[in-house]
C-alpha cells in the first residue's frame, strides 16, 4: 500500500488534538459521539461516490436518492406498511434507478456525470409530483433512538447509525479486495478495453456498482428521517460536494482504478472533524467552506506528488 | 565513419565506459556489477534474460533513474544525467521499451516533443514537417500522416515514430530498447540499413532485442547481462545464436535448450474435419474474400508486412472487430453455428490475446495477481467472494510454467521488466484454457530461452486439440513453430504456406506479393 493512505488517517488524530486543546469539552463522550453520527451519514452516503469513482465515474445522483429514500420512508411508513418492508423496498427502488443509471451511462456511452445529472432531475421532479410538495407521514421511534448519539447499540456505547456504518466499512473493505465485484471494479477503473477483452462483464460491472451506491445512498436517507423525524426531498442536497469531498481528501484518484474505501472511511472522519472544529470556533459556514477547500488542495497537491505506476516508463 | 566496419573494434576509440554500475529497488538488486565499454563507430548488442537488469541499465543511461553507484564516462570525462533532458543534451539518445508517446498529439507534435533549446536553432513548422516525414520516410513508414494523432495509429506505427523521435535529435549514442519488437521486415530492414550505412559520423549505438537474427544481423559484439551482471562481451563473428542463448540460460542449470522445428503428421492433421471456419470475411471495401478453416490441434502461423490485415483478421476471428461482411462460424455436434459478438467468441472457446500489452492486457497500477486471474476469476468465486489461496497456489504454478520473475503476487504488474510482463499476459490466457487461442504477437520481448520453453508449451497444448492462431513479426519463429503459415497482402490472403513450401523466402516473397512459383494462391477452403 502507498504511503499517502497515512496522510489522512494521521490527520485524524491529529487535528483531533488540535481541537481539544482549542476548544474545550471537544474530546468529550457525548461530543465524539455525536461527531461520529454526524460521520456515520456522510460515510455511508460515501460508500457509492467512492465505488463509482473507483469505476472511473462518479454519481451526482446521490442527493437526489438520498431525498427520495427518505420522502419514501416516512410516507410508506405512515401509510402502515411495516418498516422493514418499507426499508427493503425503498432500497430496492433505488437501486433500480442506481442500475439504471450505470446500464445507460455504458448503453449511450455517456459520461456518468451527464446520466447521473439527468437523473437527479427525474428523481426529485418524481418525487414532487407523487408527493404533491406535501410532506406527510412518520417514522418509528426505534429509527429515531437508532440515529440519536444518546442510544447505544446493545453492550455497544454507540448508537446503532455508527456500528452500520461500521460494519458497512468492514464489508465494503472486503468486497473491493475479495470479491469477484471488487477486482471487476478496479480493472475497469483502471482500464475499460483491457478489462473488457480480459472477460470483464464491464456493462454489468456498472450496473451493480451504480444499484450499490444507490442502495448505500437510500440507507442514508432512510437514517436521515430518523434524524429529523419528518420528510425532506432536499435532505440530500449537502451530500454531493461533501461525498466527493471525502473520496478526494482520502486519495481516491479521480481518474479510477486505484484507491479504495478505507481512505474515503478516513477522509469522511477528518472532513466531519474539521467542520466541527470550526463550528466549534464559532466561524460561519462559508469560512468553513473555505477551509475544506484549502484541505483538498492541501492533500491533493500532496497525494500529486506520488508517482504512478502507470505512468511510468 | 560509418558502421559495418565491424572486425576491430577493440582499439578504436571509447565513447562510453560504464564502470561497476549497480541498482537496486527495495530488495531486488536489477543490476550488481555493470561494466562495459562501447568504441566509436561499434554497435553493440545488449543480451540477457527477462529481468536481467537490461531496461534498468538504459533507464540510468538516459538519465531517467540514477544509479545507486559506479561511473559513467563519455569520452573519458565522467558525467551524471539527471533527467532524459540532461542526457540528450550529452548525446545519448534513447528509445525506451515502452513506447512513450502522447496519445492526442499529431505525428509532428510527438516527434518534436520537449526539442525546444536544444537544437541549436529552432525549427519552423515548415521545417519540421519537413524533417519529420524524411525521418518516416527513411524508416519506411513514408505512409505515416504528419498530422494524424497518435491514438489513430497501431502499435507498430506507435512504435516507428518513437524511432523518428530518436533520429531526428542530434546523437552521438543511440540506445534501442527493443524498439524493434514491433515492427515488420520492412521497418526494420530500413532502420537497420540506416544504422549500418548512414548514422552520424563518431556515434555508436547499443542495441537491445531479443532476437538472434537481429543480433547476428546488426551488431559488432554482443555484451551478455546476467541477473545484473556484465559476464562478457564477444565479437559477433564468435557468438552464434545456440552458443548465445545457451550461455545466457545456462544459471537455469538445465542441459541447454535446443530448438526443434515442429513435426507433425500431415496426412493426419488434414484428415482432422475443421472445427472453426471464417466465411467470406472482407476485411477492406472492395478487397477479396477470405475464407480459412482450421483444425483442431493445429498451429496456424499469420504472417504479413503491418497493416496488410493479419492483425485485423485474426481480431474479426475473435469478434473483437467487424469486418465488412463474411462470418465466422463454430462446429459444434456436427453443424456449423455463427460466432456473433466477443461474448458469444468466449462462449464458442475463443479466446484473445492482444498486441499491445500496455494499453489492451495489462493494468500496470494492479497486481501480478489481479492482471492474472481476471478472466479465470469466477472459477474461484464462492458467493462472490475469492477464494484467495487457491487462485495464489494456482498463479504461482502457472507463472512458473513461464519462468516469470516477479516480486511478488501483490507487486503492481507495471514493476515487472517487459518481458516478464508478457508472461504474465501469457499465463493469464493459457490458465482460461480455451479451445481456439488467437494470439496477436504473443512473445514479443520474451527472451529467447523462454520463448523455446512457450513454443513446448504450444505444441502440448496443440497435442490436446488446443488450435493456436499465432502471429509473429519473426519468420523464424513461425517456420519453428507451426504448422501452416498465411500470408497476409493487402487486406487478402496471399498465400498458405504448408510443409515442403515453409521456407523464409516463401513468407518474403508472398509478404510483397510475389510469386515465386508461377501463381499466387488466393483464399484456401
Ligand atoms: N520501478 C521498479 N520497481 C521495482 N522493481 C523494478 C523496477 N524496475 C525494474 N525492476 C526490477 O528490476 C529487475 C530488472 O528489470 P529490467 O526491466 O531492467 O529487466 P530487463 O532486462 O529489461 O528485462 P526484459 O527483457 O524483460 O525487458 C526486474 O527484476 C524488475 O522486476
Ligand atoms: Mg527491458
Amino acid at each position: 500500500m502507498s504511503k499517502s493512505v497515512l496522510v489522512a488517517y494521521a490527520m485524524v488524530p491529529l487535528l483531533f488534538i488540535l481541537s481539544m486543546v482549542m476548544i474545550p469539552g471537544f474530546g468529550s463522550w457525548p461530543s465524539i459521539v455525536s461527531l461520529l453520527v454526524i460521520a456515520s451519514f456522510l460515510g455511508i452516503a460515501s460508500i457509492g461516490q467512492t465505488l463509482t469513482v473507483l469505476l472511473g465515474g462518479i454519481d451526482l445522483s446521490i442527493p437526489a436518492i438520498i431525498g427520495l429514500a427518505n420522502v419514501l420512508t416516512v410516507r410508506w411508513y405512515g401509510a402502515g406498511i411495516p418498516f422493514p418492508l418499507v426499508v427493503l423496498m425503498v432500497i430496492a427502488v433505488s437501486m433500480a434507478i442506481g442500475a439504471t443509471s450505470g446500464i445507460l451511462s455504458r448503453v449511450l456511452n455517456a459520461h456518468p456525470l451527464l446520466v447521473t445529472l439527468a437523473a437527479s432531475f427525474m428523481i426529485l421532479g418524481a418525487v414532487l409530483v407523487y408527493t404533491e410538495g406535501q410532506t406527510i407521514g412518520t417514522v418509528p421511534d426505534y429509527l429515531m433512538a437508532a440515529v440519536s448519539p444518546a442510544g447505544r447499540t446493545g453492550p455497544i456505547p454507540f448508537p446503532p447509525i455508527v456500528v452500520v456504518w461500521f460494519a458497512l466499512t468492514l464489508l465494503v473493505v472486503a468486497i473491493e479486495q475479495r470479491s469477484l465485484l471488487g477486482r471487476y471494479l478496479f480493472a475497469t477503473g483502471a482500464n475499460e478495453r483491457s478489462a473488457r477483452l480480459a472477460l470483464v462483464p464491464v456493462t454489468l460491472v456498472w450496473a451493480a456498482t451504480f444499484a450499490v451506491s444507490a442502495g448505500c445512498a437510500a440507507i442514508a436517507g432512510i437514517l436521515l428521517a430518523g434524524f429529523s423525524g419528518g420528510a425532506d426531498a432536499n435532505v440530500g442536497q449537502p451530500y454531493l460536494f461533501q461525498t466527493v469531498a471525502a473520496v478526494v481528501v482520502g486519495g481516491t484518484a479521480l481518474l479510477g482504478g486505484s484507491g479504495s474505501y478505507g481512505r474515503t472511511f478516513a477522509g469522511t472522519l477528518l472532513i466531519t472533524e474539521l467542520t466541527t472544529f470550526l463550528i466549534g470556533l464559532g466561524f460561519s459556514e462559508r469560512i468553513q467552506q473555505m477551509m475544506l477547500g484549502l484541505l483538498i488542495i492541501l492533500l491533493v497537491a500532496l497525494y500529486g506528488r506520488e508517482s504512478h505506476v502507470r505512468s511510468q516508463i | 565513419m560509418t558502421g559495418g566496419e565491424a572486425a576491430n573494434v577493440a582499439d578504436r576509440r571509447c565513447l562510453v565506459r560504464i564502470t561497476d554500475v549497480r541498482k537496486s529497488f527495495g530488495a531486488t538488486k536489477a543490476l550488481v556489477d555493470c561494466s562495459l565499454d562501447i568504441a566509436v563507430g561499434e554497435i553493440r548488442a545488449l543480451l540477457g534474460e527477462n529481468g536481467s537488469g537490461k531496461s534498468t541499465l538504459v533507464k540510468i543511461l538516459g538519465g531517467v533513474l540514477p544509479a545507486d553507484s559506479g561511473t559513467i564516462a563519455i569520452d573519458g570525462a565522467p558525467v551524471t544525467f539527471r533527467s532524459p533532458r540532461q542526457a540528450q543534451a550529452g548525446g545519448v539518445v534513447t528509445v525506451f521499451q515502452e513506447t512513450l508517446i502522447v496519445p492526442e498529439m499529431s505525428v509532428v507534435e510527438n516527434i518534436f516533443l520537449g526539442t525546444d533549446g536544444l537544437f541549436q536553432w529552432k525549427l519552423t513548422r515548415a521545417e519540421q514537417r519537413r524533417i519529420a516525414a524524411e525521418a518516416l520516410a527513411g524508416l519506411d513508414a513514408a505512409s505515416i500522416g504528419l498530422d494524424t494523432s497518435l491514438e489513430a495509429l497501431p502499435l507498430h506505427r506507435r512504435q516507428i515514430v518513437t524511432l523518428a523521435r530518436a533520429l531526428v535529435r542530434p546523437w552521438r549514442l543511440l540506445i534501442l530498447d527493443e524498439a524493434t519488437s514491433a515492427l515488420d521486415i520492412g521497418g526494420r530492414d530500413a532502420l537497420f540499413n540506416y544504422l549500418r550505412h548512414h548514422r552520424p559520423e563518431g556515434s555508436a549505438v547499443l542495441f537491445i532485442s531479443h532476437r538472434m537474427d537481429e543480433i547476428a544481423s546488426l551488431a559488432d559484439a554482443v555484451t551478455l547481462l546476467q541477473s545484473g551482471e556484465t559476464t562478457a562481451t564477444l565479437p559477433i563473428g564468435d557468438a552464434p545464436a545456440e552458443l548465445l542463448i545457451n550461455m545466457i540460460s545456462k544459471s537455469r542449470g538445465e542441459g541447454g535448450v535446443s530448438i526443434e522445428p515442429r513435426v507433425r503428421d500431415a496426412t493426419a492433421a488434414a484428415a482432422d474435419e475443421p472445427r472453426y471456419r471464417a466465411r467470406d470475411v472482407v476485411l477492406h471495401p472492395g478487397s477479396r474474400p477470405i475464407d480459412l478453416d482450421i483444425r483442431p490441434g493445429e498451429i496456424l502461423g499469420f504472417s504479413g508486412l503491418d497493416g496488410h490485415g493479419q492483425a485485423d483478421f485474426l481480431a474479426v476471428l475473435a469478434r473483437v472487430r467487424k469486418a465488412e461482411s463474411g462470418s465466422v462460424e463454430d462446429r459444434r455436434d456436427g453443424s456449423w453455428h455463427p460466432v456473433e459478438s466477443m461474448r458469444d467468441a468466449v462462449r464458442h472457446g475463443i479466446c484473445y490475446v492482444p498486441r499491445d500489452r500496455k494499453n489492451e492486457g495489462l493494468f500496470g497500477g494492479l497486481s501480478v495477481l489481479d492482471n492474472y486471474s481476471l478472466p479465470t476469476l469466477p472459477r474461484w468465486a464462492r458467493l462472490t467472494f475469492i477464494d484467495r489461496k487457491g487462485l495464489g497456489k494456482k498463479a504461482e504454478q502457472d507463472l512458473n510454467v513461464m519462468r516469470t520473475r516477479y516480486p511478488g503476487l501483490k507487486a503492481p504488474v507495471g514493476r515487472l521488466s517487459g518481458g516478464n510482463q508478457q508472461k504474465v499476459l501469457l499465463a493469464r490466457w493459457l490458465a482460461v484454457g480455451p479451445e481456439l487461442m488467437i494470439l496477436d504477437d504473443p512473445l514479443r520481448g520474451v527472451d529467447a530461452a523462454t520463448k523455446v520453453e512457450v513454443y513446448q508449451v504450444f505444441q502440448d497444448l496443440a497435442a490436446q486439440g488446443v488450435t493456436l492462431l499465432f502471429l509473429s513479426t519473426e519468420i523464424e519463429e513461425l517456420l519453428i513453430a507451426c504448422d501452416r503459415i498465411v500470408v497476409f497482402r493487402e487486406s487478402e490472403i496471399s498465400r498458405v504456406l504448408e510443409g515442403e513450401s515453409m521456407s523464409r523466402e516463401a513468407v518474403v516473397a508472398a509478404m510483397f506479393g510475389q510469386q515465386d512459383d508461377g501463381k499466387t494462391q488466393g483464399a484456401i477452403g
